[in-house]
């Protein structure tokens, strides 16, 4: 058995479909024991990959390593996996559908129903177990898939969309959950859209657009090296000499009064220039009240990358005409 | 590290547990359902009305029709127009007109009336005439005919001045059998057509609706979302066959205990309707060699001419057909077509399922599944007159109509063993290679929403890895 610093690796991963290319040649590392958020706008590969690592569709070119092992049959049982267009049989009753899925990914009955029952227990849902799954209401089913899809003790977990249906108090307890699964030593892809939480609870990310990965790493990194040198200041004195104070290396972004004299803005450094050299040249003129870096947001970085991709395809589009990228009914 | 054997062995046994606790789980939740109950329990209720009906026809005293004889010989109603069961004889006098006249007006609704003609030379012109107002049935109007023709026939002998015993010996009714030389038995030729066509519909119902429940659950599967979670469990071919065989557990299920309760309930109706079948001497009669049978029948011939208990013999001979059905075989080689043909079928039906979101959408994939079922069926019905045609023979060994046509045949007898062979190992083959095709087309469109995909891209589909 090969050796890997990763639970997860992806290589050079290939998808097409008839119209369209879903993955082109992804490369995707996650360490184990974190949360890592698979992101990117709609149709941009991040499902076609989640299926190729549940081993539902395989890819046509490059492959995937489980701990350094290729891929194969015996992975079914190791993997969690909560896709994003989910459901349970209507017609049956919450416990019997439960101990299916669960026999189904390899766990002895009995084993099984001990643990669902403990869950059960857990998220004080005992006396569902022999309702209807139609009985149930949306944010009701979530909880049983949830369970479901984490009862095997899987290393690896994928969660796709994990939040959508949930009132704000269960969305905290499935993520004090998925934290307490890391904590234990599993390893979680999160793919969501919902930046929030990736920046709660994710500690690396890949960002996935037009089936390409284009930006990927531990997040904080990332998050450090979009950082634009942006601050925002809240003063006390005169406009006009605070902005007297400006000269070429700092641009207004925006102002605002927020007390008698006392106002907040938001500047940029331009090139070189140092946070030193601004406040030297604003403390003679006005009372600085407090200063912090704006840290740029995961939405940010996301809709900055997504966009600029955006518009150099504009740029392209207009030398080659592409008409085919709007058609293929394929989900991501 | 396990050794490679080791783990292929690990690996073959976790698919088949879980292709097992697929089957199940399709097979306990449709043989829990109401509505399996329900048409289980009422099926051979029907098929056993159905029977009794049949043989109520059967001894029934048909309506006695009032015959209206306007005889311009004479003689006729002295002679050979008796009473039976199925006519009353008045004379009749007044002309053609009238006699229509009559027909049409004085209409009795509690019973229906005709009205003969017999014309005075009879004999010269070679005629008579029927008149009715409502029609009687085929068998009603041969015994008319027949009597017509005989009266005619004497008329003739008076007029040759032939001695009438003379021509009571000459007269002739054979008793002509028409004997099969594979089971070397007479049997009435419809009757076993319609044992055939019986279990070939029996089939064609089965292979409908099986193969539409199966399209049903993966339909079902889809629009519920669960599908995407079953498939990072298990294979989609896996989930495909589970619920294939699940299904067709379930109507083996439902088949066995119709053809337990049927035989059940037709003892029942038998005794209770013709006791006289059971009485030992009868039924030792039937079961004894063919040569009592065709003595019986003789005696039964002679029971016909002398106009006694008809109905009984026609029942008779109707038990006689049953009780040389090879049902034993017909019920094995069901089982046989029932299975492939439901199974040839069943991954076309759950490629149709994965392809579309909705019940309404199903139409057009449907049709080329439909039709060449449709097409057997109908090629069974007509084959009545002729089990043995060339069409049938054909048919009965193409795949896709082989199910449902060849139990026609082999009701009917006269089919060798080696083309039972040759159509069922095609159908084997064909069932592997349309499982094959569909489930290329199922595992893709199982993950495909809210499109109707449309025949081009079931094609494109085929080349997915």
């Amino acid at each position: 058995m090969s050796e890997s610093n990763f639970v997860l690796e992806a290589k050079g991963v290939v998808k097409r479909y008839a119209a369209h290319t879903a993955l082109k040649n992804v490369n995707i590392q996650v360490p184990g024991q974190c949360i890592f958020g698979l992101l990117g706008p709609n149709g941009a590969g991040k499902t076609s990959l989640i299926r190729i690592i549940n081993q539902i569709t395989g890819p046509d070119q490059g492959s995937i390593y489980i701990n350094g092992d290729r891929l194969n049959q015996d992975h079914i049982k190791d993997i969690g996996y909560l896709p994003e267009e989910r459901g349970l049989y209507k017609k049956m009753k919450v416990g019997d559908q439960a101990l299916y899925l669960a026999q189904l990914k390899g766990m002895k009955k009995s084993a099984a129903k001990k643990e669902l029952l403990r869950w059960f227990e857990k998220f004080d849902i005992t006396n569902w177990w022999d309702k209807k799954v139609e009985e149930l209401s949306k944010g009701m089913a979530q909880k049983v898939q949830f369970i479901t899809t984490i009862l095997h003790k899987p290393k690896l977990l994928i969660f796709d969309e994990p939040f959508t249906g949930f009132d704000p108090i269960n969305t905290k307890l499935i993520k004090e959950e998925i934290l307490k699964l890391r904590d234990e030593g599993a390893t979680v892809i999160l793919s969501t859209h919902n930046m929030e939480s990736v920046e709660e609870i994710c500690d690396q990310i890949a960002l996935i657009n037009n089936a390409e990965n284009v930006l990927s790493g531990e997040m904080k990194k990332i998050k450090h090296d979009f950082s634009n040198k942006e601050y925002s200041i809240v003063f006390k004195g005169n406009v006009v000499s605070f902005a007297n104070s400006f000269w070429g290396g700092f641009e207004l972004m925006s102002r605002e009064q927020i007390a008698e004299n006392t106002f907040e803005a938001k500047i940029r450094l331009l090139g070189d220039v140092k946070l030193n050299d601004f406040l030297t040249g604003i403390i003679p003129n006005c009372e600085v009240q407090s200063l912090h870096p704006i840290v740029p947001s995961m939405n940010d970085i996301f809709i900055q990358v997504v966009q600029n991709a955006k518009e150099q395809d504009l740029t392209n589009e207009s030398t080659t005409s592409v008409g085919e990228s709007t058609k293929g009914g394929h989900n991501e | 590290m396990k050794a490679p054997l080791q783990l292929a062995n690990q690996r073959k046994e976790d698919t088949m547990n879980k292709v097992a606790l697929i089957i199940k789980r399709e097979y306990s939740s449709r043989v829990k359902k109401k509505s399996f109950i329900i048409m289980t329990i009422l099926g051979p209720l029907l098929i056993a009305a159905f029977y009794a009906a049949a043989i109520y026809i059967g001894i029934q005293q048909s309506d006695q029709v009032e015959v209206l004889l306007l005889d311009e010989t004479t003689l006729a109603r002295t002679s050979e127009f008796q009473d039976t069961d199925n006519f009353r004889f008045k004379s009749y006098t007044g002309t053609v007109d009238e006699l229509m006249h009559e027909l049409k007006e004085n209409n009795d609704t509690t019973f229906n009336r005709i009205g003969v003609y017999l014309p005075g030379n009879i004999t010269g012109v070679n005629a008579a005439k029927i008149y009715y107002n409502e029609p009687i049935g085929s068998e009603k109007q041969a015994e008319l005919r027949e009597t017509i023709n005989d009266f005619a026939e004497k008329m003739k002998v008076l007029k040759a001045g032939i001695d009438k015993t003379a021509y009571a010996e000459i007269q002739t009714r054979l008793n002509i059998s028409a004997i099969d030389v594979n089971t070397n038995t007479e049997s009435i030729e419809e009757i076993k057509g319609l044992i055939g066509i019986a279990f070939s519909f029996v089939i064609y119902l089965f292979i409908f609706m099986y193969g539409v429940q199966v399209m049903r659950g993966v339909i079902e599967e889809k629009t519920s979302r669960i599908i995407e979670v079953m498939v990072s469990s298990v294979k989609p071919f896996q989930l495909m066959m589970g619920k294939i065989v699940g299904i067709a557990m379930v109507g083996l299920t439902q088949f066995l205990i119709w053809v337990g309760l049927s035989a059940v309930l037709m003892i029942i109706i038998q005794g209770a309707i013709l006791p006289d079948l059971f009485d030992p001497s009868t039924v030792a009669t039937l079961n004894e060699g063919n040569l009592m049978q065709s003595q019986d029948l003789m005696q039964s011939q002679e029971l016909i001419n002398a106009g006694e208990n008809t109905n009984a013999t026609k029942i008779n001979s109707l038990v006689q057909v049953l009780m040389n059905t090879p049902w034993l075989k017909l019920i094995i080689l069901f089982v046989f077509y029932f299975l492939g043909g439901y199974l040839l079928y069943a991954a076309l039906f759950a490629a149709v399922g994965s392809a579309v979101d909705n019940e309404s959408d199903t139409q057009q994939f449907m049709l080329p599944i439909t039709i060449p079922l449709v097409f057997a069926f109908i090629i069974s019905t007509n084959s009545i007159a002729n089990p043995g045609s060339e069409a049938m023979i054909w048919f009965s060994h193409i795949p896709f109509t082989s199910p449902v046509v060849m139990l026609v045949r082999v009701a009917a007898g006269n089919v060798e063993w080696w083309e039972i062979l040759t159509s069922m190992v095609l159908l084997v083959l064909t069932f592997l290679l349309t499982t094959k095709i569909a489930s290329k087309i199922y595992r893709t469109g199982i993950l495909m929403y809210g499109k109707k995909a449309s025949y081009k891209e079931l094609f494109k589909w085929l080349r997915y890895k």
